[in-house]
């Protein structure tokens, strides 16, 4: 599973440093890219990631209603159903992950990547 | 403004077929500013069509209802095997009439004349009947407000304000009393309205306008 | 401009001083290093690229602003680089990576503009819009106190945002702040309501009321049932009733039961005065309000309480000899639609649940809400974030976000998502654009990403790392 990950650097990007340092579950091969906030994230910047070999997108950041930015986490929340709506819709098995964290809390990040390996490893075995 | 939405992805497939160089177009103008057909639109599609293996491009023009515009894209339209073009339906046929050996097709379903009531939500506000009667209604438009289009309302539907049609909408006659209640015009609504008459509108045919003076 | 800096921040698991000459040599640029222990040395630019080493946590833009305010580095010429990717390897591994990176950051493309970080402070002035004379002094003498002078406007007046500054608009003058003072209005509530047969019984009491009573009769082998149903109860109102429901079941024995959604301990000494209360044998139950059903006794001299508890879902019914009601508080926004003439239109002006946000501001930098007079304590603690916001310096990175005046179709939905209401149209009747307000931006980029024509961009801000490969 290859994952493109987009971090803010408010909360998302910290977490994900620290989820490295201490060496849980980020063992797929990553690409980071770290934002000023989520909600920078427009559809085309998914698609076009996922036209390239990566298996999913991550996208990192803060918990819905503490974005700095006020609005940012629940505008990525949205895109990202309707850019996985898109998917679906056209039928390709590639799909945007979205995962709300801090500093403090990585568990959620764990929680998410345990999710994306179990959606692609289903796919990937025939039965 | 004009508003469009977007086909549903699996119809824009079926359109396409197996022609495999597509280029999808996107038209600056009212569809950009109603969110369903602009750059941004355009470049979403393009890169979807390219994660399911089409030869895609994108490119956005001015407006693509006025030759001028299109002229431009001659050299593009030469290398690709069909147009997705992502303007409303006047946009779709200047294109075709434009390019008669490139099929065409449309990306957009275009619904209606209307403006944005907040961000991201629109509403029909006028139907182009080709006779405007606004002013015998406070402003408001009962032909495409009112969900039965009635000149001498309300009908028994309304209810709290709202339509008995689609109640998350506004009886448009509830609006017209409030307003003409504010004017101080209520006597307006004892005059009976004659039947509408429908000819300058669809019924007549196809419509056109000339300004003679303004002829080249 | 051959010449980068690197600046650590912390210490860093690479020997940079070594590496630096032979580094020289293999790029041909000129490297200045500046280190935590050797911070004295000048730096002197201008510098082609600079590299920023830290804890991914210090990388954060005001951070980043702050390192480029104090050396005069080109923000847009700034790359973050963080060390926790190198931890986990072996020294060699390290340098190899380091030099993998930096050779990246070097053939980034240059910026073709240049930016600037400008520092701000915002007016020492604050105007203070209180629903009361009274209070608006009160508030006025606190300000006074921290050496801020305040200003009161005289109605009618609107005030509009200036950059980061306000301008108030009185009938005869007009004023510059730098930031609004907006006490807070509250309205009792209790949102309980009890049927006409139970209050019949003279037993149901109001809060105020039963206070007194407490110090003036006995209580002896009574019941007496609080009723808490609101949320937002104050802690300084928590307090008297712990200490109330203390002093009755230790002076006379009653029976006392305090029926709540929540128990609030957050505040002064509220945790100990909880616990004394319930070792004096007080009661305290969660319950769902819904549930709750108050009928008066045969004698009519008190009420049958049948509820649920949210504990174990038991229902149980009791006998109280008296009922007392306990209000909360319930905020009301304030109004701004007719004093507010800005950019975006607030209709009313509520605080965002926001952790990342100091507890007394709103979403506009400059505006806050002052707690009401019942909350005393927390007054003087919002003021002092006042006094505090307006010694800030404030900085500002110009140049980054930019509007292409060619693109814009003046669609406004820039004007209506952007968070911080940094943007707005500009330009006379031909020819419209929306423009971007650097005093107010925050970089946030929510524009650029809902602009439907592309036409907002961020310079310099997509910064991309490979973090692991196996």
């Amino acid at each position: 599973m290859k994952l493109y990950v987009i971090a803010c650097d408010k909360s998302g990007y910290p977490a994900l440093m620290k989820g490295i340092e201490t060496g849980e579950g980020t063992d797929s091969v990553l690409t980071v890219q770290k934002i000023p906030c989520l909600g920078l994230v427009k559809e085309s910047l998914l698609l076009e990631t996922l036209e390239k070999e990566y298996d999913g997108i991550l996208l990192v950041g803060c918990p819905l209603d503490s974005c700095y930015n006020l609005d940012g986490s629940r505008f990525a929340e949205r895109r990202v159903h309707r850019v996985n709506a898109l998917l679906q819709e056209a039928g390709i098995e590639k799909k945007v992950f979205l995962a709300f964290v801090t500093a403090e809390k990585t568990g959620e990040l764990q929680r998410v990547l345990m999710l994306a390996r179990s959606a692609f490893n289903k796919e990937e075995s025939p039965t | 403004m004009i508003i469009g939405e977007r086909k549903p992805v699996k119809e824009i497939l079926q359109l396409i077929g197996d022609r495999k160089k597509i280029l999808v177009l996107g038209c600056g103008t009212c569809v950009t500013v109603c969110l369903s057909g602009g750059e941004k639109e355009a470049k979403e599609l393009a890169s979807l069509l390219r994660i399911k293996k089409y030869q895609a491009s994108d490119y956005t023009v001015e407006r693509q209802c006025e030759p001028e515009f299109i002229r431009p894209l001659d050299y593009r339209l030469k290398e690709v095997e069909a147009v997705l073009s992502l303007a409303c339906g006047v946009g779709v046929q200047a294109l075709a009439d434009r390019y008669p050996r490139t099929p065409v097709f449309p990306g957009l379903n275009t619904t209606f004349l209307g403006m944005p009531v907040e961000q991201g939500r629109w509403e029909e506000r006028c139907g182009g009947c080709g006779q405007c009667i606004v002013h015998l209604f406070g402003g408001t438009c009962p032909v495409t407000r009112c969900a039965k289009s009635l000149l001498n309302g309300p009908c028994g539907g309304s209810k709290d304000g709202k339509c008995e049609v689609k109640p998350d909408r506004d009886c448009a006659w509830q609006l017209i009393y409030d307003r003409l209640k504010l004017q101080g015009r209520l006597d307006a609504l004892l005059e009976i309205q004659p039947p509408k008459d429908w000819s300058p509108s669809r019924h007549g045919g196809h419509r056109k306008m000339i300004r003679e003076d303004m002829l080249l | 401009m051959n010449k980068v800096c690197v600046l650590s921040l912390s210490e860093i698991p690479i020997d940079l001083p070594g590496w630096v000459s032979q580094a020289e040599a293999r790029w041909n640029r000129t490297i200045d290093l500046s280190l935590p222990q050797n911070r004295t040395i000048a730096l002197s630019g201008p510098y082609d690229r600079v590299v920023v080493i830290g804890r991914s946590l210090s990388l954060n833009r005001e951070n980043l602003s702050r390192v480029c305010h104090r050396y005069h580095f080109d923000p847009l010429r700034v790359h973050a680089y963080p060390m926790e990717g190198l931890t986990a390897m072996t020294p060699s591994q390290r340098l190899e990576q380091w030099e993998n990176d930096f050779q990246t950051i070097l053939s980034q493309p240059d910026p073709g503009q240049t930016g600037e970080v400008v520092s701000f402070q915002p007016e020492k002035k604050v105007l203070i819009i209180a629903p009361g004379e009274e209070e608006r002094k009160a508030i006025a003498d606190e300000l006074a106190q921290l050496g801020i002078p305040s200003l009161s406007p005289t109605e009618p007046f609107s005030f509009a945002r200036q950059g980061i500054q306000y301008e108030v608009m009185m009938e005869e003058r007009r004023e510059t702040v730098g930031a609004i003072a907006i006490a807070e209005t509250n309205e009792k509530t209790f949102s309980f309501s009890i049927s006409r047969e139970t209050e019949e019984t003279k037993k149901v009491i109001e809060w105020d009321d039963f206070q007194p009573r407490i110090l003036m009769r006995s209580f002896r082998l009574q019941t007496v049932v609080f009723l808490v149903p609101e949320m937002v109860v104050p802690p300084e109102i928590w307090k008297k009733i712990f200490e109330s429901a203390r002093l009755l079941a230790e002076r006379d024995g009653t029976r006392v039961l305090i029926l709540c959604r929540e128990v609030i301990v957050a505040g002064d000494h509220l945790e100990k005065a909880y616990r004394e209360t319930r070792e004096a044998g007080v009661l305290f139950e969660k319950i769902d309000f819904i549930t709750l059903v108050l009928k008066p006794t045969l004698d009519m001299r008190g009420a049958w309480v049948d509820m649920t508890t949210e504990r174990d879902g038991m229902s149980m019914t009791l006998h109280a000899d008296w009922v007392v009601k306990v209000p909360g508080f319930h905020k009301i926004p304030t109004d701004f639609s007719h004093i507010f003439q800005a950019d975006r239109i607030i209709q009313t002006v509520s605080r965002p649940e926001n952790v990342n946000l100091p507890p007394f501001t709103l979403p506009y930098p400059g505006l806050f809400v002052i707690p009401g007079s019942r909350f005393l304590s927390n007054r003087s603690s919002a003021l002092q974030e006042v006094a505090e916001y307006l010694q800030r310096e404030i900085l500002v990175e110009k140049g980054r976000a930019l509007v292409d005046e060619e693109k814009c179709v003046l669609c406004l939905t820039c004007l209506r998502t952007c968070p911080w209401s940094a943007i707005d149209i500009e330009g006379n009747s031909r020819r419209k654009k929306a423009r971007i307000n650097w005093e107010q931006c925050h970089l946030c980029g929510l524009c650029l990403s809902s602009c439907p024509a592309d036409a907002i961009s961020l310079e310099g801000l997509t910064e991309c790392y490979e973090i692991i490969q196996q």
